[in-house]
Formats: C-alpha cells, sequence, structure tokens
C-alpha cells in the first residue's frame, strides 16, 4: 500500500439481520415449499394443486408469495437481511479532509462504525495506517455520578488518550468546556449544555493521525457550535485525515474540500463538495416539503383554488430551492360565480411559525382577481431571487373578499406547501442567519 | 516520508470464527483497564451515607447468620474451627466469587453504550469486573484476621496458599462469567438465571466440611471436588487456620485456662471427673486436623481450566457480533 494512503476501503459491505432473531419456522416452512421444484415441474403443480384444495386461498397465496420471494431474492441477500453497506471502494490520503453525507439510513454511520472496528464487515476489508480516534458519540462513557474531573479522565482514557497525556492537557480541556467552577461537581448535576461542552472539549483535545467524526457537532448552542467548527478547522489544518459526517451541507462545505454521497448503501457520487452537495441538495428533499397541493372541487364555494405547484426556474415542481434563483407559485384557480373585490392572500413563515413574507394580489396593479370569472385560470406569483434566506418554510394562503357573499372568507386553503431553500453560491452559504439572503454591496478605498 | 513501520496498520476484515486472544493489544490498552477500576471503586459507594462501611457489614452480617442457623441450630460440624471462623472464611470468599460472577455476566449488557460507539479490546470489561471484587474481598480479609486472632487462631506459613487460591477462584468466576456474559448478550433469561444459579452452589461449597462427608464413600469423596469452589474453600479453611490446629498446641491452651465464651465458641465440653474436678476435653480432640486438600482442589481443576479456556474460546468468537445483537 503506498505510503500515502491513510484509509484504503476495497468492497466493504455490511449485511444485517432484521427483526430480533431468525424466524426458524418461517425459514423452515419456506425450504420446505420450494422442495417440489427439486422433484420436477409435474410433481410441483401436482403438489399445488393438492394445496389449493386443501388450504385456504389466502394461506395458498401466502405460501406461494414465500416461495416467489425466496427464489427470486437475490442469493446473497437472503429473506430477513438487507445490506446496509454494499460495494464500498474508497481512498483517502494523509492529510486529506472527506466529507460523508446522504440521507437518513444510508449507511454513514454504519461505515464509521465499521471504520472504527465497533462492528465487522461482512464482506471486503479496509486497512487504516494510524491512529484512529472515533468520535461517534460525545460523552461515551461518562459515568454521571463521576465530577467532571474524574470524566474528563474516564473519557479521555475511553477516547484512547493516555493519562500523561490528559494531564498535559487537562487545562485546555477545561477551558475549552468554560466548566473551570464545576469540575468537582457530579456530572449529573450538569445542564446538558455543559455536560455536552465538556464531552466535546475531551474529544476535540484528542491528537490523533485519522478523526472520525459522526455528526456530533449538531449539539449545543450557536456559540458552541462555532468553537468546534473552528477547532475543527485547526485540526483539519493540521495536517490531519478527517472523515467527517454530517447533515449540515454549510459545514460540509466549509471543512470538506471533498465529499461522498452514500445512498442506500451505495457510493452515488465522489468528488468536490461544491460539486456532490450541490447534487445531493437538488436531489434529495426534507420530508416536510410538499411541492405540490391539490382539492377536490367544491361547487358550493364561489372561488375555489384547485391546486398549487412549485416551480424551479427550469419550470420543474421542486421542494427545493437555490437562493440565486426564485420560486415560481402556480395555482389553478376557478371562479364560479364573479366576487366583487376578491385577492389572494399569500404568507410565508418559517418551521417555528415566524411570518417572514406577506404579499396579497393588490400589490400588482390592478389586482388581477379583481374580475375573474369562469375558469379554470392559473395564476402566478413569483419570489425574487436572493430575497428569502437559506431555511425551511412553509406557504399559507387565503382567498378573501369584503363583499363575498358568505362572509369575508371565500376559499382558505391554509398551509399548502412547504420548501426549503438552500444557499449554495454564497461564501456564507447556509449560515446566512435571518430572513434575507440579499447579497450586500462592500466596497472600501 | 513517514517509516511504513513505525505506524500502526489496522486491518479490518469479516470476522471467520476464532480470534486470537491478542495479549499484546490487552497490555496497550491496560491503562483503560486501570481507570474502569478505577471508575468502579469510585462510583461504588458514592452518595452512600456509610461508605464503605457496607464493605464490612456484608460480611460481618453473613457470618453471624450463618452462624446462628447452621451452627447453632442445625448444629453442623464447623471441622474442629470455631464456627465463625468457619464460615466466615467460606463466605468472605465466596461472596467475592459470586458478585464476581455475577457482574462479570452482566457486564457486556450493562456496557452496550460503550460496545457500540467505542472500540477497546472486549475482554476488559469481564476483567475490569474481576478486578473492582477484590477490594471488598481483602476488606473482607480484615475482618476475618481481627476475627480469627480473636479465637486465637493464627495461621502459619502456609498463608501463602492463599493468593493462588484466590488466582483459581478469579478464574472460575472468570471462566464461567465469560461465558455467562457471551450468552447474555443473545439470550437474556442467562442473567436472570445467574443469581439463582449461585446461590444454590453456595449451599454446596460453603457450607459442610470435606471431613463430613461419609468415610464409607472412599474415592468417591472426592467428585465432591468437581466443584472447584468447595475445593478452594476447603483449601482457604486449611492454609488460613487448620494447619496451624494441631491438638496438642490447643490443648496446652486449654489447660492453662480458658475464658468461658471461648471455652464454649470452640466447643470444648467440660467434663466433671468422678471426683469432681472439672477437666476441660477438647470436642475432637481424637481427630487429627484435616490433612491439605490437594486431591480435593485438584478434582475441581479440570473445572477451571476447562472453563476458562472454553469462556475466552467462546467470548473471543462472539466478539464481534457484541456491537450488533446487544
Amino acid at each position: 500500500m503506498s505510503n500515502n494512503v491513510a484509509i484504503r476501503i476495497e468492497g466493504l459491505g455490511k449485511r444485517y439481520r432484521l427483526g430480533q432473531t431468525v424466524d426458524l419456522k418461517r425459514t423452515f416452512r419456506e425450504t420446505l415449499m420450494d422442495l417440489p421444484r427439486f422433484f420436477g415441474h409435474k410433481a410441483a403443480r401436482a403438489l399445488k394443486d393438492a394445496a389449493r384444495r386443501t388450504l385456504s386461498a389466502a394461506r395458498v397465496q401466502e405460501l406461494q408469495s414465500a416461495v416467489r420471494d425466496h427464489r427470486t431474492a437475490d442469493p446473497e441477500t437472503p429473506p430477513g437481511t438487507f445490506w446496509a453497506l454494499r460495494d464500498i471502494n474508497l481512498e483517502v490520503e494523509h492529510g486529506e479532509v472527506v466529507g460523508i453525507i446522504g440521507r437518513n439510513g444510508a449507511g454513514k454511520s454504519t461505515l464509521l462504525k465499521i471504520l472504527s472496528r465497533v462492528t465487522d464487515p461482512t464482506t471486503g476489508h479496509a486497512e487504516i495506517r494510524g491512529r484512529v480516534a472515533s468520535l461517534l458519540e460525545v460523552g461515551t462513557g461518562f459515568n454521571p455520578e463521576l465530577t467532571g474531573r474524574e470524566n474528563i479522565y474516564l473519557n479521555g482514557s475511553i477516547m484512547g488518550m493516555k493519562k500523561a497525556e490528559i494531564d498535559s492537557r487537562f487545562d485546555e480541556i477545561v477551558a475549552f468546556a468554560e466548566v473551570e467552577k464545576f469540575l468537582d461537581t457530579p456530572v449529573k448535576r450538569y445542564s446538558s449544555g455543559m455536560s455536552v461542552r465538556l464531552a466535546f472539549a475531551v474529544a476535540a483535545h484528542l491528537e490523533p493521525e485519522i478523526l472520525i467524526v459522526d455528526e456530533v457537532l449538531a449539539v449545543g448552542d450557536a456559540a458552541f457550535q462555532r468553537k468546534c467548527l473552528r477547532k475543527m478547522d485547526s485540526v483539519a489544518d493540521s495536517g490531519r485525515t478527517i472523515l467527517f459526517v454530517s447533515h449540515n451541507m454549510g459545514v460540509m462545505r466549509q471543512l470538506c474540500p471533498s465529499c461522498v454521497w452514500l445512498d442506500q448503501g451505495r457510493i452515488r457520487d465522489i468528488g468536490s463538495s461544491a460539486h456532490v452537495v450541490d447534487k445531493y441538495i437538488r436531489e434529495s428533499g426534507s420530508s416536510a416539503s410538499k411541492a405540490h397541493c391539490s382539492f377536490d372541487p367544491d361547487p358550493d364555494k364561489d372561488f375555489q383554488l384547485l391546486s398549487i405547484r412549485l416551480l424551479d426556474r427550469n419550470g420543474q415542481v421542486a421542494a427545493n430551492f437555490d437562493c440565486d434563483f426564485g420560486i415560481q407559485i402556480e395555482m389553478r384557480i376557478v371562479a364560479r360565480r364573479r366576487v366583487p373585490q376578491l385577492y389572494a392572500y399569500l404568507s410565508i413563515s418559517k418551521t417555528d411559525g415566524t411570518t417572514v413574507m406577506v404579499s396579497d394580489s393588490y400589490d400588482t396593479c390592478p389586482n388581477p382577481l379583481e374580475n375573474v370569472d369562469g375558469g379554470p385560470h392559473t395564476m402566478r406569483v413569483s419570489i425574487p431571487a436572493r430575497t428569502l434566506g437559506p431555511g425551511d418554510y412553509s406557504v399559507y394562503l387565503n382567498f378573501s373578499s369584503p363583499a363575498g357573499r358568505k362572509g369575508t372568507h371565500v376559499d382558505t386553503p391554509g398551509t399548502v406547501c412547504a420548501f426549503h431553500i438552500d444557499d449554495v453560491s454564497s461564501h456564507r452559504g447556509n449560515e446566512r442567519y435571518g430572513f434575507f439572503s440579499t447579497l450586500l454591496h462592500w466596497s472600501i478605498d | 516520508m513517514a517509516d511504513s513501520r513505525s505506524v500502526p496498520t489496522i486491518h479490518i476484515r469479516p470476522s471467520r470464527g476464532w480470534m486470537a486472544l491478542n495479549l499484546r493489544e490487552m497490555w496497550e490498552y491496560r491503562e483503560l483497564l486501570y481507570f474502569f477500576v478505577w471508575r468502579n471503586m469510585k462510583v461504588r459507594y458514592r452518595q452512600t451515607l456509610l461508605g464503605f462501611t457496607w464493605a464490612i457489614l456484608n460480611p460481618v452480617v453473613n457470618t453471624v447468620a450463618f452462624t446462628v442457623i447452621f451452627d447453632r441450630l442445625a448444629k453442623l460440624s464447623s471441622d474442629g474451627l470455631p464456627s465463625p471462623v468457619f464460615y466466615m472464611i467460606g463466605l468472605s470468599l465466596w461472596r467475592y466469587f459470586a458478585a464476581t460472577l455475577t457482574s462479570v455476566s452482566s457486564s457486556l449488557v450493562g456496557s452496550a453504550n460503550l460496545l457500540t460507539k467505542i472500540y477497546f479490546p472486549r475482554l476488559l470489561i469481564p476483567l475490569n469486573t474481576c478486578i473492582s471484587g477484590l477490594a471488598e474481598y481483602f476488606i473482607a480479609l480484615v475482618i476475618l484476621v481481627a476475627l480469627m486472632l480473636w479465637f486465637h487462631v493464627v495461621p502459619a506459613a502456609s498463608v501463602v496458599l492463599l493468593p493462588v487460591l484466590l488466582l483459581l477462584t478469579m478464574a472460575t468466576a472468570l471462566g464461567v462469567g465469560l461465558f455467562f456474559a457471551a450468552l447474555n448478550v443473545r439470550y437474556r433469561d442467562v442473567g436472570q438465571l445467574v443469581p439463582f444459579l449461585t446461590s444454590i452452589w453456595m449451599y454446596a461449597s460453603v457450607i459442610i466440611p470435606f471431613s463430613q462427608i461419609p468415610e464409607r464413600w472412599g474415592i468417591w469423596r472426592y467428585l465432591y471436588g468437581l466443584n472447584p469452589m468447595a475445593g478452594i474453600i476447603e483449601g482457604c479453611r486449611w492454609c488460613l487456620a487448620h494447619h496451624v490446629m494441631t491438638v496438642e498446641k490447643l490443648t496446652k491452651t486449654v489447660l492453662s485456662g480458658l475464658p468461658a465464651r471461648l471455652a464454649e465458641s470452640q466447643r470444648i465440653i467440660v467434663e466433671r471427673l468422678m471426683d469432681g474436678t472439672p477437666q476441660i476435653i477438647l470436642h475432637e480432640t481424637t481427630k487429627t486436623p484435616p490433612d491439605a486438600p490437594w486431591l480435593l482442589i485438584a478434582a475441581g481443576l479440570p473445572f477451571t481450566i476447562g472453563m476458562l479456556v472454553f469462556g475466552l474460546y467462546y467470548f473471543k468468537r462472539v466478539e464481534k457480533m457484541f456491537a450488533d445483537i446487544v
């Protein structure tokens, strides 16, 4: 192996068993049902007829599907198992900082666990050169009865530090965690923030050649997260090899020059973070995103929203958007009766309920809904580029009229869509907190 | 360019059956073992009122209970020894054995959070439990020594045998415990079984002195030694107390006059001669103190060694799966 490679992974795979333990009865039954195949088609057919005659239809179905599953399944994937990781080939050189991204369940943590030797691979093999420290969880081994001081030693030792090392870095660790006053109090009395800070402080002062970090930066308050990030940065700068898993794309772009995208246990893409993260964001969506919504026609309503869709710059339905391009909202509406002074009300809020942007159709002069009748019509409104900041939003829609036949509310679809915006092109990226993503102009002379 | 030999290379492969014991790696992780033991000690009596005096209270209360029940009420033989001494020797070692066996068996399941997050040689977990129990044993030993001095039983040089017996106890507890610990990860009933097992096992080891087994059974008597703890505890009693209690020494003490309570505790029968002068006779003057129970201990060795080897083998075999099924 060339001296410059820190981690080499070849054909790595991990297969897990589903459920509690092997269901012996079921596998036995399946084997039995498959037996007629050995005796040829005639016997199989005869047995099937006999079964059909004696068993109920449902039972026959069940047995047939069990045999089908067993036969057609991938021979390497017996029923009741699944591959969490498959065919992973990767080479990481010394000093490289590699990010690993993917949806939940893609196999990221499994890969890290295998590399940390916590669990064994099913196939393939990996070679690691250098001392490894794994941060799969902060505070591993913390004992609530022990004091902060004692836990620093215990946790440090568990993570692989020698006592001498802990002694020499003790003061730095305490300063990083900001728990000087509480060193001799049992950890069970610490606030959650304090214990997280302490745990991360110990972990941050490990000095291995290879560091494996799993989504642990998502804890603590914003100030602490910034501190952790800076520390990770300095660790990266010091020439160590880092494997880093995170869901925070902004952090990923900032820390890792290159990135691996895992999808359903396989490597989907490897390359520069900018490129891979971009592709990943475009493809996946958060589970709360909903790019379209439709309603059953209700003849009772004088005016009705039939459907609404969110479109990206290419006219495609999307739930994830880029700050640099606008969001098109396209609505199909029908006006069964003329409603005077009708207007549409649109409100965009953050997921915590804060209203971010409000607009109604009077913003455009004349109000297009004022004299609408018949239909269906397609109504469009767009949110301009570089307006909303990165984050998750929901769309609320309401149609009202002060002179409506049945009162002010004509149609109230309510919260209809949810979408997500990422800032991929600016330097600040998704760390642009606040409501706006407007790029300000800075100058100096 | 870094010298390729100075940098450790770790190979990660699917495990195939038997894994080497890898003592060198264990030695590298010796500091972690120290920290585990240190943690166990610290945590044990934190936030308790009596603190480590529990370690004193437990053996004392147990011994008193046993003496009252088995000596006073059931009138079982205590082999020539003062019965508190007899039972305490057995109980102190037994408490260590039972506690170690129980905690080793559940140690892996109890450390599930460590097993799934960090790598270190898994053997460290049962090992640290084994060692942590020694502290309580040593405290019990101190009390035992005090008790023996009270009863004027002074051990001779044979006491050097005690560490060997202790080691055998550790080996037995570790062997059985390792097997149970690995098994318990998968089948949790094992954890329920162990306390039940140890209490039955105790009755077969601590109560009955070997001398009580009928002589007429001949060589079959040594079947009693198949239970290694029986032999070990018999050996403990021998090396700590029996070896010195030659009849002569005691009769000398007896004849020089004894306080009444001592007389009673040693079951010395006061006989009155025809002419009315009291003569104190040692209860078992006719018996010589028992020989060293080498054969008995040897009878238990196959079990100890076999179990240790098997326990280690099974543990290492299943080790890689712990993180997946715990």
